[in-house]
Order: structure tokens, then C-alpha cells, then sequence
């Protein structure tokens, strides 16, 4: 590595950043100044407008007592994450000019976690649903939400950039528990959930809603936290019936167990004895002329994929199997030796 | 293994997050600002970006206006939304042209440990290296070896992998996969990359098809020793493996979980949403092609010189010794020598020899030079894997430093310990130690380092100075430091008359809202007027979470304190029902107070904690091995910490650990496997709040073994 002109190029990049900051603050400059800035502080100044401060019930127990939330129609209805802060008969939504208005509970989404508030005060300032849009991979965003409860009284919700690092399916929890919400959101490279910042608003350089922030969530495969937004298009005819007055049951999501679950006895495998808490499913012996035998399966073979659930270990594949009808025939990507095969086992 | 979150009641993943979380919106700011800059100087000044000598600068390809000089006002024509649209154009096809070549991996059955920070079950990421099948990826996925390992194919094709080679010193691994034909990563010419230059971070953990990114600049070159580009694009388990590269696509490095320098395991954690990460140069990874395709595991080199003073930005840098067995002790390093260059760079200072040290790795040969009284002295090793795991050594003396004729000062042997190397040897008290091999009229410390590294089959020569005025030479092999209790040692006498007390006081210690106190023994005039003033022990402790019966507590040690000239602080903790993990500062807080206020032995700073707090002084100690001594462990849980240093000279730490004796076992057996001293006590009925139980005489025995040399 050259240090020296490491250095340097610091040094002038330092240089250029002043020159830029000096010029900024120089009068005769000013014009330009706001030229070059106006684009992305006029979309975050008007979007802000259309976020509130969130105060209800918590303040205790690691619980906050704050959140974000942002209109959603001309007539002051507020979208937000549903969370314990609304468990509250009054919640208090601060707006941007300083406005303290008490919102009601108008519903919720249990599948979405999401809820919309009423306050029944019309407002110029908020994100038309029908007009958001959907980002892609690699699109810049600004989210903005009141972080940390920062922002007070007629403060301005805190802006924060980022792109959308990637879409994909949740996969998480907070603490021990799962998360409710199982479907599509986009994943930010800026912190931007933080406590209170969920139901603050996602959107892009133009300023068109695409997401609302979602709660404080682990990652469970890479265990870290995660910083996401749900899309709008996932919420938006949920939000719609809400405000319509309509009222959202539990989606019973869970996946049903089989009847007649399938079984390694019944296949005629028999595995390498599970040990580990994460033992290989490595197959041990392959009975003579059962299902396995006749679909090719052979000692040694170690169970990748069933169907398309990825086997980490001998737990998941028993775990599996259990939501599998003995009656269907099963996919199997197993791995012998080098080389990667898929056998099929029908019954 | 995360030693830090995993069932420790004050540092639960909740808690911990938010200070970093909130560190790093600060940190976001600054991006904010160099990308609002950078931006405008992108459009704004093609004059202004050829003059940060970067010869490569898509930049400006990317941008509508390059290759024709627009005036000020054209180019302010532009609006921002303009200037954006087409930056995140240039990313987008930055990120199309490397994206084939980062490819998702799948560890099957890897035999970890649950229940830790660390374990990660999901796919990680690797970047393609050759069109033949050799993949990088990171050892984030890879510390053991899974069953099996897929990689997904650009085609689609799930391929088996093996693990041919781990690099440990940059955290990588080196995967092949049977392939023809794959897109290979393109390698950003080194002299293009440059703090300030955007910087792409592309990973495939979150879906097979599409890479993730995330947009950030280099923050700065050669990180963790000379071994990592750093950028704040943003680096983590989604990542590690994939690629960083440049605005065109080409490959700066490999993201990697190297941290730099940290004493306890799983410390790289802690660097996760600050705005800080770390990628490899892919120079320097395609550099070891040769070793890694050969099915070699590369490691860091050891070269085994322990400098004086472990500060890094200490210097000169002198040696105090070489460590037994190590590759410099067979070059033939001595204690005294001053290293001066390696590889034809000055070595001012001990972190220059670090970060010469850091990207050479075991087996590579290492050029140093040192200076030895004057003259220069050229050295070439090969740096070592492994050195030998370091033991403490010792003699068996006691020393006191009397102030001869002429204004000097000499070493009395004040006593002499029973069974020790010393005790059968003629050395006896009252003699003056004017040589130790080549040094003549040591310091306490220049002895302390000659015994540090003594070779165990190699004996000091120890010159002393008898009563009479008779000089003789002694040779004496030094022992290893015991690891039993002794049987009884030279005690100190305390103040003859009983009614003197040891005082107490409240110290404040700054920010922290933590009670402190400290005990002090009470002063008295040492009727020998050739004796400096003996300094003292230091004991700070740290007790279980909540405020103690003040009283006993204080009641207990200022008989400790009077009788043997200790001087105890307790430092309790800032909230009543748990020790935060940002109270380990507390340490360097209280260790510096002390040092500065009064004259304190270094040889015995010792860091204990009753319970929890146990917790709190291991990391405090793990945190200042250079400075304590020991850490002292009463009736503390330490589960599966683990210190990721081994024994070095001069960082020795010595071990007590009170409480159910078969629960310690392991503890002490890994800490001596590590060179460390250890003892367990057996003290079945310890309750860490109630000093009673406290086995006093052995503790008071181990705390005085501290002071032998």
C-alpha cells in the first residue's frame, strides 16, 4: 500500500471538503449552495412533514414508550407499527409543526403488525399510498423516523441515507420470539432501526414513500440486528381496509403438521446415531428394497435439501419430516463423495 | 467463542447494542458529509478530482460531463437529483460487473457450539477467484469443519466445496469447487485505492440470485497492522467473504471479520454497525495462492521479542528480552537491544514494529535490526507459528532498592524464599546484586526482564556484592513460577503500634457515578534512612453488583491494609443489579488515579471481584496485562471465558481463583495450558457478599508470592 499518497489524497480530500463547506457559508455563493442541496433537502424536508412522534405505554422493562408513525391520508389517519407503545387508551401524536394531537386506535393488522390511528384532523401533509413505488436493489433511501426519541415537541424527525441492500424474505425475532410479520422487506445498510424508530417512513430520493421501518429485529442466520422496512405494496390494501373500518383476523400461518407425517423407518433410512446438537444427517444404513433403496439413496450420503428446506443438521430433518404426507413423494439433495445428486423418494 | 454475551447477566445483547447503535449514528454523519461532498466534487471540479493523483477514476467516466470541460455555471446547471440518478447509476453497474463472481455458500452439520453470538447457521458469501474454481471466503463460517460445504454456481448449480486452506492472520478461507469456465473477480489496481474513494460492500447471504450492497468510501489503508483496507460501507455476517470493490466493479478486497488487536475472544463483534469494517487486499490475498492452493494454513508470524514498555506508542523500541524458544531468542536477540528498522523502515515505535510484523506471515523470513550499545546488528528469522507457551520465571528473591554512595542506587536481597531456585544457591540477604549477565548495576526492573526471559537450561550469572565488599559471581538457573500456595513467605511487617488504622476514602472518578473508595495503610516513618519508602501493593476490587454492607466491607480489608501495606479499592458497581460492560473503563480510571497519586509496587497489581464482578476484573486485567499482575476471582462463575492472549514475559498474569474447587478445574487447566499461573481455592461455602467466608490467609499468601522475583 502507498501510504504516502494515501495521505495526500486524504489531505486533498479534506482540502476539497472545506473548500466545499467554505463556499457554502460564502454570501455571494449562496444561490448555488442551495442548488446543489436543495434537491435532497426539499424531499426530506417535505416528507418529514408528513411524520409524527408517537408516545404511549412502556418507559419500562426495556419497553420504549415511543415510536414513529407517519399520515397517510388527507383526513389524519396515521399508519404505524403495531407495538405495546399503543396500548394506551389515548396515544399522543406529535406533529412536525409542534402539534400535540390525541390519536385513537383505528385498527390493526395482526399479520402485518401494523396499525392505523385516527385523529381526526385533516392535514395537507401526507403519503398518498397509491403513489408509493418499489425500490430496487442498490436505490438510495432516506428513512426518516424519531430514532431514539431525539426529536420533541415541533423538531423535525431525524433523516438518515442508505440504499436498499437487498430484499428478502423475514427471518427473524425479537428476543426469543418470532416475528409475526413472515414476508418481503427491504433491507437498509444505515442504522435505522433503533428503539422509536419503527413506523417512521422509508423513501426514495424523489421522495415517494416505499416503506415503513419496522421494529427492532434480530437476524437469526447472520445474528445480527437488522435494519429494515416493510414494502408498502404489502401493506397498503391492509391499510386501506382499516381505514374503511374493516377489522383484520389472525392469518392462522402456521404451517399445518401432516396427518400422516412421514418417516425415516417408513423411507428406510436409518441415520448415523445424533449425537450432536447439530449432528450431520449423514445416512448410515439404506434398508434393502425400501422406498430410499429403490430411489438410489446409499450409506454415506449426507441430506442437503429436502424439498427445498435447506438440512443444517439431523434436528431439522426430523423437524422436516414431520410436515411431510407419507404419501407424496419427497426431493432429496444429497451429497456423495464430490459430487451433489438428487433422488427422489417415491412411495 | 463470544465470551460476552452469553449468559452474563450485565451485558444481555439489548443492552449492549444501543451505545454502539448510537455511536454509530454519529458516525453516519460523517459519510453524510464526505458523500454530500464527494458528490459535488464528482460533477462539479474534473480539474479538482485529477488533482488527488488517482489515475483511475470511473467517477468521472460514469458522469455525462467527463471528457469535456464545461464551465462553473454548466455543471451547476445540474441539478441534484441529475448528479444523483447518475451516481447511483455508476453503482449499479459497478455492482452488475462484479456481481457474478460473489456466490453463496452453504455450511452443512458444522459441529458448533449453540447458544453463542457467533454460531452462524446461515449461508455465507465467497467471491470466485479463478475460472477454474477457487473460491475466497471468510473464517466466519469456516472455524470448524462442516460436513459439507455448497456453493452456488452463477449457473444456477448447487457444486460441492472442499476447504482446502484458512488463512488465520486475515480471517479468510480458501474453497474449490470442481468448475470451468467461472467468472472471475477483477482486481482493483492497488494504486488506485484511496481513502475517500467509494467503496461497494456486496455480499449473498440474503438470496442465491442477487447480491446485497451497501454503499460506503475507504476509510482508511493498512488497518489491523497492515493488513485491511477499512470503509464505512457497511460489514457484517451479510457480507464477510464477498467483495469490496471500487466504481468499476474491480475488487479492492475480500470482506473479512479481522479485528485489530483485541485481548478477549469475540471481540470482532463489537465492531458490527460502528462504521468500521475491514476488507483484505486482494493482492495480498492472491500472494499466497501458491501456500493456500497447496493445502497449507497460513498464520500470523510470531517473532518473540518482548519490548520494555508494551505501550504501543512507546519507543524506542528496547527489548527486554526474547522470549524462550521464539524465533528471536534463536537469532540471538539480547535484553537490552534496541530495534531500529525492519525491512529498511525506521522502527520508532513499538506499534511500527507491529505493523511491520502484521502481514508477514508464519514462515516468511522477517529483517530486523537493532542496536546493541552503539553498534547496529542485523538480523533475518523466519517467523514462527507457535512459540513455545511461555511460563513465568522466578528465583526466589526479595529485593529492596537502597541508596549506596555517591548519590546510586543498589539491589538488596531482602530475603530469600523457602524451595525456591534462590534457596540453594549461596545467595543470602543483605547481598547487593551489581550484575545480571551483561548488565551491570541493574535497575529492579532490568533484573525483572533478565529473569523474564531466562532460558530454563541456561543460568543467570548474578553478580553480587557481600557485606564485606567481596565480589562474586553466582550462576543460578531460574524456576518457573510456582503454582501452589507457598507455605509461608517474607511478610512484610506492618506498623508496631495496632491502634494506627488504615484510612478510608470516597474518590470520584470522573463521568462514572460509581461509589469508590480507597484504603489506605496508615503511613509511618521508616526509622532506616537508606530505605526509600517500600511501595505498595494495589488490590482494586470489584464486588458484586449493589451497594455491600459498606461497613464489613471496609472493616475487612483495613486489617489487610494495615498489617501489609496494601492499598484496596472497591469500586462498586453503577447499577445496583448488574456491572455494565462500559464499566471495564473503570479499570484503566482507577489503575491511573493510583499510579499517579501513590508510590505503587508494579509487581503486585492485583484486579479481583467478588461474584459477577469477577467478570468485570478478568476483562480489566485481559484489558492491562502489561500493568496488573493477577486477578484475583472469589466465588465467580467464569463459564467459558477465555483469554485469547497466551503468557507472555513481562504481561504475566497470576490467577486465583476462590470457590467450589471442581468447578474451577477446567478454568485453571486452561489457563495453564496457556502459561499462566493459576490456583483454585477450595472455599465450598463462599457467599460473594459476605467477607467471612473469605479464605483471608491464602489470599494473603498468594498476594504477597506476587512480589518474588
Amino acid at each position: 500500500m502507498n501510504r504516502n499518497s494515501a495521505r495526500q489524497t486524504m489531505r486533498h480530500l479534506q482540502l476539497l471538503i472545506l473548500g466545499v463547506v467554505a463556499s457554502c457559508t460564502t454570501a455571494d455563493l449562496f444561490a448555488q449552495d442551495a442548488i446543489q442541496t436543495g434537491s435532497v433537502n426539499q424531499v426530506a424536508v417535505s416528507t418529514e412533514l408528513n411524520v409524527v412522534k408517537l408516545y404511549g405505554a412502556g418507559g419500562f422493562a426495556g419497553l420504549d414508550a415511543y415510536q414513529s408513525g407517519f399520515f397517510v391520508s388527507p383526513d389524519g389517519y396515521i399508519l404505524t407499527a403495531w407495538s405495546t407503545v399503543l396500548d394506551v387508551e389515548h396515544i399522543v401524536a406529535v406533529t412536525s409543526d409542534g402539534g400535540r394531537l390525541k390519536a385513537e386506535l383505528r385498527g390493526i393488522d395482526p399479520n402485518l403488525e401494523i396499525a392505523i390511528l385516527a385523529t381526526g384532523q385533516p392535514t395537507n401533509n401526507y403519503f398518498d399510498l397509491s403513489q408509493s413505488t418499489d425500490p430496487k436493489v442498490g436505490t438510495r433511501v432516506l428513512a426518516l423516523s424519531n430514532l431514539f426519541g431525539i426529536a420533541t415537541g415541533n423538531e423535525m424527525a431525524s433523516v438518515q441515507r442508505g440504499i436498499v441492500m437487498a430484499q428478502t424474505e423475514l427471518n427473524a425475532r425479537r428476543g426469543a420470539f418470532e416475528s409475526i410479520y413472515q414476508g418481503t422487506v427491504y433491507v437498509i445498510d444505515a442504522m435505522t432501526n433503533n428503539p422509536g424508530a419503527a413506523g417512521g417512513a422509508l423513501v426514495d430520493l424523489r421522495g415517494r414513500l416505499v416503506g415503513m421501518l419496522g421494529k427492532e429485529l434480530r437476524d437469526t442466520d447472520a445474528n445480527i440486528w437488522l435494519n429494515y422496512a416493510i414494502p408498502i405494496s404489502s401493506i397498503k390494501e391492509s391499510a386501506d381496509n382499516i381505514i374503511a373500518g374493516e377489522s383484520i383476523a389472525r392469518a392462522d400461518t402456521g404451517r399445518p403438521k401432516s396427518d400422516r407425517p412421514a418417516q425415516l423407518s417408513q423411507l428406510g433410512v436409518v441415520l448415523v446415531p445424533n449425537v450432536l446438537s447439530k449432528t450431520p444427517p449423514y445416512v448410515d444404513t439404506v434398508q434393502p428394497g425400501s422406498i430410499a433403496d429403490s430411489a438410489g439413496l446409499e450409506d454415506d450420503d449426507l441430506i442437503l435439501f429436502v424439498n427445498s428446506t435447506r438440512i443444517a443438521s439431523q434436528n431439522v430433518l426430523l423437524n422436516e419430516l414431520e410436515f411431510l404426507d407419507r404419501a407424496e413423494s419427497i426431493a432429496l439433495l444429497v451429497q456423495r463423495g464430490n459430487e451433489i445428486k438428487e433422488i427422489v423418494l417415491s412411495p | 467463542m463470544s465470551v460476552l454475551q452469553d449468559k452474563n447477566p450485565y451485558a444481555s445483547p439489548i443492552r449492549r447494542k444501543q451505545p454502539l447503535k448510537i455511536r454509530s449514528q454519529l458516525f453516519s454523519l460523517f459519510p453524510l458529509a464526505v458523500a454530500i461532498a464527494w458528490a459535488a466534487i464528482c460533477t462539479l471540479s474534473l480539474p479538482a478530482q485529477q488533482a488527488l493523483d488517482t489515475p483511475q477514476q470511473v467517477e468521472t467516466e460514469e458522469q455525462p460531463s467527463a471528457g469535456e470541460q464545461l464551465t462553473t455555471e454548466e455543471l451547476l446547471a445540474n441539478t441534484t437529483e441529475e448528479l444523483l440518478a447518475n451516481e447511483e447509476r455508476a453503482f449499479q453497474q459497478a455492482v452488475q460487473r462484479a456481481a457474478p463472481s460473489v456466490v453463496q455458500i452453504e455450511t452443512f452439520g458444522s459441529p458448533r457450539q449453540s447458544g453463542s453470538e457467533l454460531v452462524s447457521d446461515g449461508p455465507t458469501t465467497g467471491t470466485i477467484i479463478s475460472e477454474d474454481g477457487w473460491i475466497i471466503s471468510s473464517l466466519f463460517s469456516f472455524r470448524d469443519q462442516p460436513a459439507s460445504v455448497l456453493v452456488s454456481l452463477p449457473d444456477g448449480q448447487r457444486a460441492a466445496a472442499q476447504v482446502v486452506s484458512r488463512d488465520y492472520s486475515r480471517e479468510l478461507v480458501w474453497l474449490k469447487v470442481d468448475a470451468k469456465g467461472l467468472p472471475t473477480a477483477q482486481i482493483a489496481d492497488p494504486k488506485s485505492i484511496a481513502v475517500g474513494h467509494w467503496a461497494i460492500a456486496l455480499g449473498k447471504t440474503y438470496d442465491r440470485s442477487t447480491v446485497s450492497q451497501s454503499v460506503g468510501i475507504v476509510s482508511a489503508l493498512g488497518r489491523a497492522y497492515g493488513k485491511a483496507v477499512q470503509s464505512d460501507a457497511k460489514i457484517s455476517p451479510i457480507n464477510y467473504g464477498g467483495p469490496l470493490i471500487d466504481l468499476s466493479g474491480r475488487v479492492i478486497g475480500i470482506l473479512s471479520p479481522i479485528s485489530p488487536g483485541s485481548f478477549l475472544e469475540g471481540d470482532s463483534t463489537e465492531l458490527y454497525d460502528s462504521g468500521i469494517g475491514f476488507a483484505i487486499p486482494l493482492g495480498d490475498v492472491l500472494s499466497r495462492k501458491s501456500t493456500a492452493q497447496a493445502g497449507e494454513d497460513i498464520h500470523s508470524g510470531l517473532l518473540g521479542v518482548v519490548a520494555d514498555d508494551q505501550n504501543e506508542l512507546a519507543g524506542p523500541v528496547k527489548i527486554s528480552g526474547a522470549s524462550p524458544g521464539s524465533p528471536a531468542a534463536r537469532a540471538g536477540v539480547r535484553a537490552g537491544d534496541i530495534v531500529v528498522s525492519a525491512f529498511g523502515q525506521p522502527i520508532k515505535l513499538l506499534a511500527n514494529l507491529r505493523h511491520a510484523l502484521g502481514p508477514v506471515d508464519a514462515g516468511s523470513n522477517f529483517e530486523f535490526s537493532v542496536d546493541r550499545q552503539g553498534e547496529t546488528i542485523q538480523f533475518e528469522c523466519l517467523l514462527a507459528k507457535e512459540i513455545p507457551v511461555y511460563q513465568r520465571r522466578y528465583l526466589g528473591l526479595r529485593i529492596r532498592t537502597v541508596a549506596s554512595k555517591g548519590g546510586s542506587s543498589s539491589l538488596e536481597i531482602t530475603a530469600i524464599e523457602k524451595a525456591s531456585p534462590a534457596s540453594n544457591s549461596p545467595l543470602r540477604p543483605g547481598m547487593r546484586i551489581v550484575k545480571i549477565d551483561h548488565i551491570d548495576n541493574p535497575s529492579e526492573d532490568q533484573l525483572l526482564s533478565a529473569i523474564a526471559v531466562a532460558e530454563l537450561d541456561t543460568p543467570l550469572n548474578i553478580t553480587v556484592r557481600t557485606d564485606e565488599g567481596d565480589e562474586r559471581i553466582i550462576p543460578l538457573l531460574a524456576g518457573t513460577w510456582p503454582q501452589s500456595l507457598p507455605e509461608e513467605l517474607p511478610i512484610r511487617t506492618g506498623p508496631d503500634d495496632d491502634n494506627l488504622e488504615a484510612e478510608v476514602t470516597e474518590i470520584s472518578l470522573g463521568d462514572f457515578p460509581n461509589k469508590t473508595f480507597v484504603i489506605t495503610p496508615p503511613t509511618h516513618s521508616d526509622p532506616a534512612a537508606d530505605t526509600a519508602p517500600a511501595s505498595q501493593g494495589l488490590l482494586v476490587l470489584f464486588p458484586e453488583p449493589g451497594e455491600l454492607e459498606q461497613e464489613k466491607t471496609l472493616n475487612h480489608w483495613n486489617a489487610f491494609c494495615r498489617d501489609h501495606g496494601w492499598i484496596v479499592v472497591v469500586i462498586n458497581s453503577g447499577n445496583p443489579r448488574a456491572w455494565a460492560r462500559e464499566e471495564v473503563e473503570l479499570g484503566s480510571r482507577v489503575l491511573l488515579k493510583m499510579e499517579n497519586t501513590y508510590d505503587i509496587d508494579s509487581k503486585r497489581i492485583v484486579i479481583g471481584g467478588l461474584g459477577v464482578g469477577g467478570r468485570i476484573s478478568l476483562m480489566v486485567a485481559a484489558a492491562h496485562a502489561e500493568r496488573v499482575s493477577g486477578v484475583l476471582a472469589l466465588g465467580t462463575d467464569l463459564g467459558r471465558f477465555a483469554l485469547r492472549q497466551r503468557n507472555a514475559p513481562k504481561r504475566s498474569l497470576d490467577f486465583l481463583l476462590v470457590g467450589n474447587q471442581e468447578r474451577l478445574a477446567p478454568q485453571v487447566t486452561a489457563l495453564q495450558k496457556s502459561g499462566y499461573a493459576a490456583i483454585a481455592i477450595d472455599a465450598p461455602m463462599l457467599e460473594p457478599a459476605k467477607w467471612e467466608t473469605v479464605p483471608a490467609e491464602s489470599i494473603r499468601l498468594w498476594l504477597e508470592g506476587l512480589g518474588r522475583l
